[in-house]
């Protein structure tokens, strides 16, 4: 048996329609049996979010950056055309038309695929998330744990 | 255009990238080595990508078929045996030479035993299209004293049935080898 190919994607933006980007490769990376990890660092943190408010607690600057960011995928803006927060509305309407999956399903289709979702904890304790606002079933790891998975791996991304 | 045998059919018809690329995954993890998927769809980059998808796997894509809208491809899961191809039956044929004999006008049969839907997008004309599987159903449908050729894609399903053709009273049974996957005569599809 060959050695499983290898798929590494940052996920640095806290974009709608980039994190979609990142998941669909994810997810269809995953169906080429590659290993697949997203490294969620700095505002892609967000896509990790739970959209319910979780109480932990907070210093005043950590409230001001939870108040600040989208609780969650689906509440992410646009990389483009956000229109305080309408342009989300309208892709979302095109992306049912079009039978598009959106973002938060494709978040669950890659747990489904096994795809490791990584949260980096220097980022998180700089935007004051705590492990408990964020999904269940990820991992938290730093630079040195996403090397180790890009070292060997076939593609890298950045996004 | 002829019947085609399938094993499974997966419903991908209306789902966006990258969701026919990964429930063909999903099917394929189930189904049997050797058997034949085929997946609907109507994205329409689904061919390029099941395509890819299928010969990065290391699975057999055979083809697809436009009809309506409707994207149908045809993809073969592959067995790990397939590829170390190590026939037991004594009599066998170069692909050149059957060629040779194919030019002659001679009075042979070809039987192709791959897959219905394998034969359907890619055989030698006039060949004769009996699936491995269904072989021992149908000997009637062949005469046991005229020369036959037994082809399939590598010459492993082909070693199988020829032994199963001498061991039935056949006495004029040669296997092609290597059989269609390398095969550069004429060929001819459902269309033609």
């Amino acid at each position: 048996m060959t050695e499983k190919k290898r798929t590494t994607i940052i996920l640095f933006s806290g974009d709608y329609d980039k994190a979609m980007a990142a998941y669909i490769i994810a997810n269809g990376a995953a169906a080429y049996d590659h290993e697949v990890t997203i490294f969620h660092t700095f505002w892609g943190l967000n896509a990790l979010r739970k959209d319910e408010q979780v109480t932990v607690k907070k210093g005043f600057m950590e409230k001001m950056f939870a108040k600040m960011m989208p609780r969650g995928a689906d509440k992410m803006g646009l990389s483009n055309m956000n229109f305080a927060g309408f342009g989300p509305k309208m892709i979302k309407g095109v992306m049912k038309k079009h039978n598009a999956v959106p973002l938060p399903d494709l978040i669950e289709m890659a747990q489904d695929q096994d795809i490791k979702l990584v949260a980096c904890t220097m980022t998180m304790d700089l935007l004051g998330l705590h492990q408990e606002e964020l999904l269940d079933g990820i991992e938290y790891a730093g630079v040195a744990a996403y090397l180790a998975d890009a070292e060997d791996g076939k593609v890298n991304l950045f996004i | 255009m002829e019947k085609m045998k399938v094993n499974q059919t997966l419903d991908a018809k209306g789902l966006a990238c990258p969701m026919p690329i990964v429930k063909t995954k999903k099917a394929m993890k189930d189904l049997e080595s050797g058997h034949v998927l085929e997946i609907q769809a109507t994205d329409k980059g689904s061919k390029a990508d099941i395509k890819a998808w299928s010969e990065s796997t290391g699975h057999q894509y055979l083809g697809t078929i436009e009809e309506g809208g409707v994207l149908n491809h045809f993809i073969r899961k592959s067995s790990h045996d397939e590829t170390t191809s190590e026939t037991k039956y004594p009599y066998t044929i170069s692909n050149e030479d059957l060629m040779k004999t194919l030019e002659d006008n001679e009075q042979v049969v070809v039987l192709d035993v791959r897959e219905t839907a394998e034969y359907a997008f890619n055989h030698i004309p006039g060949a004769i299209s009996i699936p491995l599987g269904e072989l021992e159903d149908h000997f009637d449908q062949l005469n046991k004293a005229s020369k036959t050729f037994v082809i399939c894609r590598t010459g492993t399903r082909s070693d199988l049935a020829s032994q199963k053709l001498a061991s039935n009273g056949f006495t004029n049974v040669f296997n092609v080898l290597p059989g269609m996957s390398g095969w550069f005569g004429k060929t001819v599809n459902f269309n033609q």
